[in-house]
C-alpha cells in the first residue's frame, strides 16, 4: 500500500516538478537527524540543510510527502544513510539519483540476524568518516568553498575524537559489559567500546514479540546482573517496562538518535551531547 | 510455561476475553454485521490517533468513537436496509483514513502501541480493567438472558411483551464498542476482531439452540485462546496471529466435520430408502 501511493503522488507531481515557489538549489536534504547534524557541521552557512525525517518520528516509519520529493528534485544534494534504513530509496525518481550521496561508504558494516545494521552513526569513529565521505562530497560540488569546509571537518574531527576517547576509558572502567536495548540500534557503539547488546527487538523496532523472546531476554536480564532495562523514545516502552517488572530491574532511556523531540532541539542538543548523555547513562547502568 | 509473571497474566486475560468477546460479539454476528468488529477496531485506533493528537486520554478517546462508530454503522444499516455491509465499509474507510492522517501528527512509539497490543504485554492496570469489563458483560448476558433471547427470537414480540428492546439493544451495542476498543489496547486489533466472529460463526456450525451456540462460543473462544498462546508458547510464534489461526483452523475443522456428519447422515438415508423399495 505504502508503495503504490508514494507512486501515485510521485506520477500525478511529476509535471509540477520544477515549478516550486521556493528556491531549493541552495539546499542539501539529509533523511534524518544524525546526517543532518554531521553535514550541518562541515557545511556551516555555506549551503542550507534540511532534515527530511519530521521531529518525533522513526526513521523507519518516515515516507517522503510529495512536496518533499519535489524539493529534493530542485536541490543541490541529497544525503542518505543508505544499508536498507530508508527503504524508500528506491522509489525515488531517476532524475534524484544523480544528486543522491550515500555518506556510509567505505565503513565495515556488522550484522544481525544476517540483515546489515543500519545504525553506524552511533560509534563517534564512524560518524567521523561519515563526516569524511560529506567533506569529499563538497568538494564535487563545491570547490570553491573547500577549504572552509575542511576547517569545519577538522574542527569536528577533534570533537569527535575527544568524545571518543570519553567512551573509551569511561566503558573501560565499568564492571559490567552488557547492555539491554529496546531494539537492536547499539551495535556498532557497543563494538567499539567492548559492550555486548541484549536487544528486545531486533533492526526493526516494532513487532509483536514471542513468549521464549521474552523469557530468553529475562533470563539473560537475571544471569547478567543488569540494573536497567533500556528503551527508546520513539518506540514503545511496553516490552521493556513488562521485562522490567518482570526482573525487578528499573528502566531508563537511551537515545539511538534516530530523531530528537523538539524540545531536545530547542535546548540545543546535538550529536555530542546526547551521545555524552548515553554514556553517562551507560556509566550509572554498567557500574 | 508459567514460570514467569507475564505468562501467567497472558492466560488470565486469554480466559477473561475469551468468555466477555464472544458474549458481545454474537449479537454482531446474529445482526449481520460480523465485520463491524474489524471496521470498530480501527476506529478504536482512529480515536487513538485523535486522542493523542489532541493530548486527551487515548483510550478514552477511542471508547468514545469505538461507541460512535457503531452508531454510525446501525445508522447505515437501517439506510442502505438491504446493504447493511455498507455502512460497516463507510465507517472502516473513515477510521483508517483518519487515523492514518492524525498518526502523522503523533509521536510513532504512541500509536504503536495501540496498534501492536500483545497479551503477553498486559499491564497490571490493564488486567484490571479486562476483570472488570468481563464481570460487566457477564452479569449483562446472564441476567438479561431471557430478555435477549426473546429479541433475537422476535423484536416485535418482544416490543409487546414490555423488553425495552431499544435500551437492551443500546447496552449491547455500548458493551461491544467498549469491549472492542479495550480490546484493541490490550491484545492488539487482530485478535479481538477476529474473536468478535470466529467463536460464534464455529458454535452456528453444530446447528442447536441460542443457548447452547452461545455457551459453545464460549467455549471455543477460551479453548481457541489458551490452545493458541500454548502452541505460539512452544512453536516460538507471534501469540496474536497464532490464536487467531488456530480459531480459523477451528471453523474449518468443524465444517468439515458438518459435511462428513451430513454425508453419513445422507448416506444413511438413502440405505433405508434402499431397503425400504426392496421390501
Amino acid at each position: 500500500m505504502k508503495k503504490s501511493s508514494l507512486l501515485i503522488t510521485l506520477v500525478t507531481l511529476l509535471p509540477l516538478v520544477g515549478c516550486g515557489q521556493s528556491d531549493n538549489s541552495n539546499t542539501i536534504y539529509t533523511s534524518f537527524y544524525p546526517i543532518y547534524d554531521l553535514t550541518k557541521r562541515i557545511v556551516g552557512d555555506k549551503f542550507e540543510v534540511k532534515n527530511l525525517t519530521p521531529v518525533g518520528t522513526e526513521p523507519h516509519d518516515y515516507e517522503p510527502k510529495a512536496s518533499e520529493v519535489a524539493g529534493m528534485s530542485d536541490s543541490k544534494a541529497l544525503f542518505l544513510n543508505g544499508l536498507g534504513l530508508e527503504h524508500w530509496e528506491d522509489e525515488l525518481p531517476e532524475n534524484l539519483s544523480k544528486k543522491t550521496y550515500v555518506v556510509t561508504e567505505d565503513i565495515e558494516t556488522l550484522s544481525i540476524d544476517n540483515v546489515t545494521d543500519p545504525h553506524v552513526w552511533l560509534s563517534p569513529k564512524n560518524a567521523i568518516k561519515e563526516m569524511s565521505n560529506i567533506l569529499s562530497t563538497l568538494k564535487e560540488l563545491d570547490v570553491a568553498n573547500y577549504s572552509y569546509y575542511e576547517d569545519n571537518y577538522n574542527k569536528a574531527v577533534t570533537e569527535f575524537n575527544a568524545l571518543d576517547a570519553e567512551f573509551k576509558t569511561t566503558i573501560d572502567g565499568l564492571s559490567n559489559k552488557y547492555l539491554v536495548v529496546s531494539h537492536a540500534a547499539f551495535g556498532y557503539l557497543c563494538n567499539e567500546y567492548g559492550l555486548t547488546q541484549i536487544y528486545v527487538r531486533g533492526l526493526e523496532p516494532d513487532d509483536e514479540p514471542t513468549s521464549k523472546e521474552l523469557e530468553a531476554i529475562i533470563e539473560q536480564v537475571n544471569t547478567y546482573n543488569i540494573t536497567t532495562i533500556f528503551y527508546e523514545e520513539l518506540v514503545s516502552p511496553e516490552i521493556s517496562k513488562k521485562i522490567a517488572d518482570e526482573t525487578g530491574v528499573k528502566t531508563d532511556t537511551l537515545n539511538p538518535m534516530e530523531g530528537l523531540e523538539q524540545e531536545e532541539l530547542d535546548a540545543g542538543e546535538n550529536y555530542l551531547t546526547v551521545m555524552r548523555d548515553n554514556l553517562a547513562k551507560i556509566k550509572e547502568a554498567c557500574k | 510455561m508459567l514460570t514467569y509473571k507475564f505468562m501467567q497474566i497472558a492466560f488470565v486475560v486469554a480466559i477473561l476475553l475469551g468468555i466477555s468477546i464472544p458474549l458481545v460479539g454474537s449479537s454482531a454476528v446474529f445482526k449481520r454485521l460480523s465485520s463491524s468488529g474489524d471496521a470498530l477496531a480501527h476506529s478504536s485506533l482512529a480515536g487513538v490517533a485523535i486522542g493523542l493528537a489532541a493530548g486527551l486520554n487515548p483510550l478514552l478517546i477511542s471508547i468514545i468513537t469505538c461507541i460512535v462508530s457503531f452508531f454510525i454503522i446501525e445508522l447505515l444499516r437501517k439506510k442502505f436496509n438491504k446493504y447493511s455491509e455498507v455502512g460497516v465499509a463507510v465507517v472502516l474507510s473513515a477510521a483508517i483514513g483518519i487515523a492514518g492522517i492524525l498518526s502523522s501528527f503523533t509521536s510513532a512509539s504512541n500509536f504503536d502501541s495501540y496498534l501492536f497490543g500483545s497479551i503477553l504485554l498486559i499491564s497490571d492496570t490493564e488486567l484490571y480493567i479486562t476483570i472488570g469489563l468481563t464481570v460487566v458483560i457477564v452479569l449483562f448476558s446472564v441476567i438479561f438472558y431471557p430478555q435477549i433471547f426473546a429479541m433475537l427470537y422476535s423484536v416485535n414480540e418482544s416490543k409487546v411483551s414490555g423488553i425495552k428492546v431499544n435500551l437492551l439493544t443500546f447496552v449491547q451495542d455500548l458493551l461491544l464498542s467498549i469491549t472492542i476498543a479495550i480490546g484493541a489496547k490490550i491484545v492488539g486489533s487482530l485478535v479481538v476482531s477476529s474473536l468478535v466472529v470466529l467463536p460464534t460463526a464455529i458454535a452456528l456450525q453444530m446447528k442447536k439452540g441460542y443457548k447452547f451456540t452461545m455457551i459453545a462460543s464460549v467455549l471455543f473462544s477460551v479453548g481457541a485462546m489458551i490452545s493458541g498462546l500454548v502452541i505460539a508458547y512452544y512453536a516460538n510464534l507471534k501469540p496474536g496471529a497464532t490464536i487467531v489461526t488456530v480459531s480459523v483452523a477451528l471453523l474449518l475443522l468443524m465444517i468439515i466435520y458438518r459435511g462428513i456428519l451430513t454425508m453419513i447422515n445422507n448416506h444413511k438415508l438413502k440405505q433405508s430408502e434402499k431397503i425400504k423399495s426392496q421390501e
